[in-house]
């Protein structure tokens, strides 16, 4: 059970992590449109171009 | 009154307290450096175009401002009566759902940066409002509640797991692994308390400074109470190592509330968008001439960058950025958005000109008159939020209740607690705690603003700006429908109908190409209507073999061939033809005399059977009045099933009409576009104004049709009745969780936890609800 000793901070520490990336992602205006990306799929063009085929 | 003359007087006491020199009156105060160097900007001359408006004749100005960290009915009303007491302030009006804040005010007597000043002075911040930078404002509002409650939820979430073993097997685990996860979980708990909850508390202790004067507390306060309550005892507990810790339950219930919270936002941002959409109207950049005399050179600029006095070129088929004069090159401009004239107007050097206007044929130069929010078109946008600004009754009933039942909770928490230290002392903390989480004054304060919020959001969506917020609840109670013709129920621009007078052996088919071919790339209504019809009848149209000329206001040439007015042409009108067109008509001609005519006629608007088929369902009379000829109205009323109407009404005749009915005790519904429809829908209980129309019909009106089709009115009447449904259910949840989970809290029968839950699941619930009026 002496794990626990370590696990737990290392949980503290990966709470934090996440934090972090939640922020970025925020602030990088990820969630600023919660309509659209879904609407975007739709409207997505699937015929292959001649010149350059984009993989998404 | 009496609260607000103590504010006056305390508030007076804070400025004398804070002057350089006591003896100085209001007017040397104001120009002394109380106003702190990043507002002085707001006062400088060039800018007060863009942020105020006059209004009235006495040199009085408008502005609207966007007030930020307001989280309840009590701090409106602190920014109300606050700026209310500042010298040369005649009217303020704060709307919580959009946050602005309209002030009419003396320009000679106070001053922007000052207003802006005496609000961040209270504690609050605001903007005057500028529709870019507000959607700025809302962007970084919705970010940062996000991260607030990301956070929280994160530590809930991880908080939840480290209590889990407690909860399954408490009694087993070893004194050193408990606290390790105690402490772990105390860890967590505070970024939530201090990051994700630290604007609570802000506004809590705001509330509470101003308690004094307002007697009213804000729905923070209790809130706050609870979790510093219950962290401090937590904390408390867990160094000593006795009695429960509440970190679970603290996060949760933070989480909870910001997500409620976080949904209101959603909810009150969409509704906001609807009057900024038609401020968005105007273009963001425009062609500027820099040296007016000397050259003709243009540049690309930002619209907010142009002021009165600059010289602008604008192209054909562009919509004019500034209120102007024209200046160089003849041009026909489409005045619809202002006027409801649907027939452009021909403007000669030295006429006005209107931002929103479009301009159809050659490029202009104009002078900017006005620019931003002194121009016309953002005279309609400022009536729009005007009316925003004016509650309806039932919100304001809710936020008193609000603000009592607050002292009356707190009451209730102290007290009860208070007997539970007489009867067993161990509960009282957490009676304490559980009554003030228990109740939930914000369900009720929620209940009403996030329905309507949600509702107008919605309408606007499929097309009806609501202007005036009782819109809703009028329809809902409509017995009689008053229909203006002319622009309302038909589109009031023409649609060619008929061609006559064809020359013998002439095809009517190759008349009509010929025609549209003559008038391609013309932007003139009637044109547009001969190449539509063209376009339907996907006919090829011939190669012309000389040059089109316009010969304005009379017609187009081309080689030998004419088409233009009767008149013109040297046509002889019989009076049937003029009769049977109510639009004009156009003739073909060529060397050899008349090819053809074309007839104009106007046609229904879209969706006017879905209209009074809905209207029908519901019992409501319908009354078609207009100011056309009889003749032309019997005609429109029997090809739409109407019974009652009446012709010839002059704008008197109108209003008498309305009248009439009102006075035998119909509740009235008015549509109308035109400047006569002014005054039937100012009497009007409630009434439609058709987006296309003229201002001044927008401004009588209650609410604004921007959408091509009356089937919005059709969802709308629809979406009433929900909404008034949906408000019902609310304030009941609101009233019947509140009359249980107080006196079960009391009782003690209710530990925090559950507590918190309640009170976040209610207000959830509230705001869920009102959210299921996004969809029709």
């Amino acid at each position: 059970m002496e794990s626990l000793y370590l696990l737990i901070p290392l949980s503290l520490i990966l709470v934090g992590l996440l934090a972090l990336i939640l922020y970025w992602s925020i602030k990088g205006g990820q969630f600023d449109d919660l309509i659209g990306p879904g609407e975007a799929i739709l409207m997505d063009d699937d015929t292959p171009k001649d010149s350059s085929t984009n993989y998404k | 009154m009496a609260i607000s003359q103590t504010i006056h007087n305390e508030g007076l006491g804070i400025f004398y307290a804070r002057r350089v020199d006591p003896g100085d009156k209001p007017a040397s105060y104001l120009i002394s450096d109380q106003i702190p160097e990043h507002l002085l900007p707001y006062d400088d001359p060039s800018l007060i175009h863009r942020f105020t408006r006059p209004e009235g004749k006495t040199g009085k100005l408008e502005t609207t401002i966007r007030l930020e960290k307001i989280r309840c009915a009590a701090c409106v009303w602190l920014c109300e009566q606050h700026l209310l007491q500042i010298v040369g302030v005649e009217e303020v009006q704060i709307n919580y759902v959009t946050q602005k804040a309209k002030i009419i005010y003396f320009p000679k007597s106070t001053s922007l940066a000052r207003l802006i000043y005496e609000i961040e002075r209270i504690g609050y911040a605001a903007w005057p409002f500028e529709p870019q930078l507000s959607i700025e404002r809302s962007k970084k509002e919705k970010r940062n509640l996000l991260t607030r409650l990301g956070v929280a939820l994160l530590a809930m979430m991880q908080v939840m797991m480290y209590a889990w073993p407690s909860y399954i097997s408490g009694s087993d685990i070893t004194a050193e692994y408990d606290l390790l996860m105690r402490w772990a979980s105390w860890v967590l708990t505070v970024p939530v308390i201090v990051y994700s909850a630290g604007p609570i508390f802000q506004s809590a202790w705001r509330s509470l400074r101003i308690f004094p004067r307002v007697h009213l507390l804000g729905m923070d306060v209790p809130i706050a109470l609870a979790l510093a309550l219950s962290f401090l005892a937590g904390t408390f507990n867990l160094v000593t190592g006795l009695g429960q810790s509440y970190f679970d339950s603290i996060t949760m219930f933070v989480a909870f509330i910001l997500a409620a919270r976080f949904i209101e936002l959603l909810a009150r941002q969409d509704a906001q968008s609807g009057a900024e959409a038609l401020a968005k109207q105007l273009p963001a950049t425009c062609e500027k001439v820099i040296n007016y005399e000397i050259s003709e050179e243009i540049y690309s600029v930002p619209v907010v960058n142009c002021y009165p006095g600059d010289i602008l070129r604008v192209s054909p088929g562009r919509v004019l950025p500034a209120d102007g004069i024209l200046l160089k090159y003849e041009s026909i401009v489409d005045e619809s958005l202002l006027t409801g004239e649907s027939k452009p107007v021909h403007k000669v050097l030295g006429d006005q000109l209107f931002a929103g206007t479009y301009n159809i044929l050659n490029p202009i130069l104009m002078k900017i008159e006005a620019v931003g929010q002194s121009t016309r078109i953002a005279g309609i946008a400022s009536l729009l939020d005007q009316a925003l600004l004016a509650k309806p009754l039932m919100v304001s009933l809710a936020e008193k209740w609000a603000g009592y039942f607050v002292g009356f909770l707190l009451i209730c928490a102290f007290l009860s607690s208070g007997i539970w230290l007489y009867i067993d002392p161990s509960k009282a903390w957490s009676v304490l705690v559980a009554v003030l989480v228990a109740s939930c004054p914000c369900a009720l304060s929620l209940a009403i603003p996030t329905a309507m919020a949600a509702a107008q959001g919605t309408v606007t969506k499929f097309g009806l700006l609501i202007v005036r917020s009782h819109v809703l609840e009028g329809l809902v109670k409509t017995t009689d429908l008053i229909l203006d013709k002319t622009g309302t129920i038909t589109i009031g621009y023409p649609e060619l109908k008929e061609i006559r007078n064809l020359r013998v052996d002439y095809p009517r088919e190759a008349a009509l190409a010929l025609a549209a071919a003559l008038e391609s790339g013309q932007q003139h209504p009637l044109a547009l209507s001969i190449l539509r019809l063209a376009t339907e009848e996907q006919l090829i149209l011939p190669k012309l073999n000389a040059e089109v000329k316009n010969q304005m206001g009379r017609g187009l040439t081309c080689g030998t061939y004419q088409l233009g007015s009767a008149t013109w042409l040297g046509i002889n009108q019989t009076s049937e033809d003029a009769q049977a067109s109510q639009y004009g008509q156009a003739h073909l001609r060529d060397e050899k005399g008349l090819i053809a005519s074309f007839i104009f006629l106007d046609s229904p608007r879209e969706g006017l059977n879905e209209l009074l088929q809905v209207v029908k369902d519901r019992n409501i009379q319908v009354h078609l009045i207009s100011g056309d000829d009889p003749k032309t109205v019997s005609w429109w009323a029997n090809q739409v099933g109407i019974q009652h109407f009446r012709a010839g009404c002059t704008p008197e005749d109108k209003y008498e009409y309305v009248q009439n009915l009102q006075s035998q005790g119909h509740f009235i519904w008015a549509i109308g576009d035109g400047v006569n429809d002014a005054p039937l829908l100012a009497r009007a209980n409630v009434s439609v104004a058709i987006g296309a129309g003229a201002p001044l019909a927008s401004a009588g009106a209650d609410a604004i049709l921007t959408s091509a089709s009356l089937e919005s009115l059709a969802k709308a009447l629809i979406i009433a009745d929900k909404t008034k449904k949906i408000i019902q259910q609310n304030l009941s949840w609101a009233l019947a969780y509140n009359l249980i989970a107080i006196p079960v809290a009391m009782f003690g029968l209710v530990n925090p936890w559950l507590a918190g839950i309640g009170m976040s699941c209610s207000s959830l619930i509230v705001t869920i609800n009102a959210w299921r009026l996004r969809k029709i």
